[in-house]
């Protein structure tokens, strides 16, 4: 068994190498439309694989995991508009405010179990964005923040792509580390967890902590990039349900299933959002129910499913 | 030397007290029995003791230190481990991985040295042959073995177990008793919740028989089985 | 002026307790958090307005229509859907809010997010009493959801289906050694609990503006009704509905709709943080 896996080890790295060196050269053989289409997914990919970090590997599922990505938003604006400062200090700024407010509220709430996290969070979300509103000498509220212009495509292009790299990175040290342990200990049984020597809330909150970090960070580059930001349109809900479903479509707990099911869902939702919003929520809503009846570890589950019994039949040695 | 020591526990549900001013010692070592018939709180006293839940009042103690309000990974680092009535594997991860977890965090060591610890682990429960397997696949009779490799993955001083017997045909019984003489000669105190009273007559030096959360009996099995309080608690009225 | 702000949150209060009895029940018995359970009430509103837009039926005879259509949705939904993942708590979260998504949005396709309200004869008529103005409608709307909650509390405690829902509710295991079938009780638990919603929403038409996305609006004040008054706990969700009531009158009054919703969300995370179990204590955590 170990062999084999060593064996599948080196095409996989080829394949990262590969699928690298297209996304650096990408840009320069395509439209303008497909630019922005593409940057777009990858702001998804990093939602969905920041709400896995915390939903996908604890089972904690972040109803409210938009308000970070609001908040890393309008600090990012805030700090450039207000105090002239520049986008990458402005936007890692952003990233630990958005950490410190994940751990704030990460240590009262994640003592709740199952539904009363996931509304907790919702109302929290909501409670943020109205004060966000309401705050409008720092945010101009509900008219909207302003950051300075900057049109350069290529530029959010590539730090988006580091931001996914980044992502990536850190999923992937969290399924091979001693870290990953912990927090899947915690999601198949978390008293049991505790009895076995970890220390659950520790973990509980560093994943929080991280997801919210990383979907801070794609805040502040989308605030930076579309130059306008307004509450609703940076606290949205929706954008929650999509992260979620996007996660759970690709297979949670995974590393490649956020990627997944960001592809496949912006895709759709490009093509639907504008003139049937409707339709596409209702498609969202169906695919979660036969997620849920069907194909509860997503597509990287089912990918597995089939991957395993082709194996079976083939076994080498006897 | 008393290594694990119950000052006068209870502990309430709304009005209801579930355990009710227990008293009672673990010396090093020993193998203690814990009887009672259904809801008389021995479950309850487990998850004292491991921190999953808080006595209203009372203390526990440790090696003489209090864990009364210490948190359930401290008292696992600390020597104690326990089982769960209804095993709770970690689903999601296989056999291995379920070892894995208590040899890193509840005994602290790294990767490496933590596989190793874990397969032996295994191979002394029985499960040697199904370390790859999901957790969530394998029998009930190997959850219950997994439920104690687990717990012996922090290296325990002393063992809780509650109700590793129940469901286990008298030959695989057996095979469990054997395991755990074998852990208590090699120095792991053992705490035994049991029901099957064949076989926690046969294992324990010592038992406690609790009754609606309150310590009715104790002492040697064959004195207990003879008391009176007890015959009446199990039988009620009419046969003691 | 205050004494009227409180009568008439007081008035409100019952019928929100009216809408929240359901979800209580069905989390107190198949531990299941129904997160399409506005959509029940959206549904039992628009079943009234459009009985009544249509064909003019009296909008207080649609209620026995609301409970009926809305009974035998629930029933065939816990039947096929929920029930086969019952012990699931992620997924059966997932799978209520999937259908929540679905049925929202269809609504929303076919009825428009327009408002709309039933403009019937005696919507606008009040009387007074003690120096305070009183409306009919809210009265009468008060009343009946009294009846509902006294109703299904007789129901659970009377009967031989009440005491066997309650009896599953405790215990599962032990209600199956019975020989009670726990996979029809959460059936028709989940009915219940839908057609309580309908009913709810029937009165609701009545006394407020309804449209195809209340159904969110009113799943946050049935949460923060059954968190305040204890989660499975019938009677709390009275209390938890009057309190509720009075605050949102309060704050319509003397702030913004939107600060009203701030502050029923801080209340929220407050409660769920500090006493989870609601104000009596008797809420289930789990």
């Amino acid at each position: 068994m170990k062999q084999y896996s060593k064996i599948l080890m080196q095409p996989r790295w080829l394949a990262v190498i590969a699928v690298a060196l297209f996304l650096l050269v990408f840009p320069f053989g395509v439209t303008g439309y497909m630019l922005r289409f593409l940057t777009f997914v990858f702001m998804w990919v990093i939602l969905a694989g920041s709400i896995n970090m915390v939903t996908g590997y604890t089972g904690y599922l972040d109803f409210g995991h938009i308000v970070f990505f609001g908040i890393g938003a309008y600090v990012t604006g805030v700090l450039m508009v207000n105090f002239a400062l520049p986008f990458f200090v402005s936007m890692f700024a952003g990233c630990l405010v958005a950490l410190a407010v994940g751990l704030g509220v990460g240590v009262p709430s994640m003592r709740l179990r199952g539904a009363y996290f996931a509304i907790a969070m919702l109302a929290f979300a909501e409670a943020v964005k109205q004060i966000v509103l309401e705050a409008k000498s720092v945010t101009r509220g509900g008219l909207g923040l302003s950051l300075p212009v900057y049109a350069d495509y290529y530029f959010f292009y590539y730090v988006m792509c580091l931001a996914v790299a980044s992502t990536v990175v850190v999923t992937y040290w969290i399924e091979r580390s001693e870290f990953g342990y912990a927090l899947r200990a915690i999601r198949g049984s978390e008293v049991a967890a505790g009895v076995s020597g970890v220390n659950t809330l520790k973990y509980k909150l560093a994943a929080f902590g991280l997801s919210a970090f990383f979907a801070g960070m794609a805040g502040g580059i989308y605030a930076y990039w579309m130059t306008f930001i307004y509450p609703s349109d940076v606290f949205n809900i929706a954008m929650t349900v999509q992260m979620v479903v996007m996660m759970f479509l690709g297979g949670s707990g995974t590393l490649v299933g956020p990627i997944i099911g960001a592809f496949i869902l912006t895709t759709i939702s490009e093509i639907l959002w504008a003139r049937f919003i409707y339709l596409y929520m209702i498609i969202l809503g169906i695919v979660v129910m036969v997620i849920v009846l069907v194909m509860p570890h997503g597509i990287v589950g089912l990918l597995k499913r089939v991957r395993g019994l082709k194996w079976l039949s083939s076994k080498p040695k006897k | 030397m008393v290594i694990l020591e119950a000052k006068k526990i209870s502990r309430y549900f709304g009005g209801l007290a579930a355990v009710k001013d227990l008293d009672f010692t673990v010396e090093r070592d020993e193998i203690v029995g814990m009887i009672g018939p259904n809801g008389s709180g021995k479950t309850t006293v487990f998850n004292m003791i491991s921190g999953v839940i808080r006595p209203t009042s009372g203390e526990i103690l440790f090696k003489g230190d209090a864990i009364t309000r210490s948190k359930p990974h401290e008292i696992c680092r600390m020597g104690v481990a326990r089982t769960f009535q209804v095993p709770q594997p970690f689903t999601g991860m296989t056999v291995l991985e379920n070892v894995l977890v208590g040899c890193i965090y509840g005994k602290g060591m790294r990767l490496v040295e933590a596989r190793k610890k874990a397969e032996d682990i295994l191979e002394f429960t029985g499960l040697g042959d199904k370390m790859s397997l999901p957790s969530e696949s394998i029998t009930a009779q190997d959850r219950k073995r997994l439920e104690l490799a687990r717990a012996l993955a922090s290296d325990p001083e002393i063992l809780l177990l509650d109700e590793i017997m129940a469901g286990l045909t008298p030959k695989e019984m057996d095979v469990v008793l054997d395991l755990l003489i074998k852990l208590n000669e090699r120095g792991v105190t053992l705490f035994v919740v049991e029901h099957v009273m064949r076989a926690v007559m046969k294992l324990s030096e010592r038992i406690v028989v609790l009754h609606y959360g309150e310590k009715i009996a104790e002492g040697k099995p064959e004195e207990v089985a003879k008391n009176e309080d007890v015959i009446t608690a199990y039988l009620g009225e009419r046969y003691a | 002026m205050i004494e009227q702000i409180l009568l008439d949150g007081i008035l409100i209060g019952g019928i929100y307790a009216a809408f929240a009895v359901g979800f209580s029940l069905v989390f107190g018995v198949i531990n299941v958090v129904n997160l399409a359970h506005g959509e029940f009430i959206m549904l039992g509103s628009f079943i009234t307005y459009w009985l009544f837009q249509l064909y003019h039926v009296e909008p207080f005879l649609t209620i026995p229509v609301s409970f009926g259509i809305l009974f035998v949705l629930g029933y065939y939904l816990q039947k096929y859907l929920i029930n086969p993942i019952v012990d699931a708590e992620l997924m059966t979260l997932l799978l209520t809010f999937g259908l929540m998504m679905v049925i929202a949005n269809i609504a929303l396709t076919v009825w428009t997010p327009d408002y709309r309200s039933v403009e019937a004869a005696y919507v606008g008529m009040n009387f007074p009493f003690m120096g305070l103005t009183v409306s009919f409608v809210r009265l009468v709307t008060f009343v009946a959801a009294i009846v509902i909650i006294v109703g299904l509390t007789m129901f659970l405690q009377k009967t031989d289906v009440g005491r066997a829902i309650r009896a599953t509710a405790q215990n599962r295991e032990r209600a199956i050694l019975l020989g009670i079938n726990s996979g029809r009780i959460y059936s028709l638990t989940f009915a219940i609990g839908a057609a309580l919603a309908g009913v709810a929403g029937s009165l609701l038409s009545l006394n407020f503006v309804i449209f195809a996305a209340m159904g969110s609006e009113y799943l946050l004040f049935c949460f923060c009704i059954t968190v305040l008054g204890g989660m499975g706990y019938i009677p709390g969700a009275l209390l938890g509905g009057m309190l509720l009531g009075v605050i949102n009158s309060v704050c319509t009054y003397y702030l913004t709709v939107g600060m009203m919703y701030v502050i029923v969300f801080i209340i929220l995370f407050i409660i769920l943080v500090v006493r989870p179990t609601g104000l009596f204590g008797k809420g289930r955590m789990e």
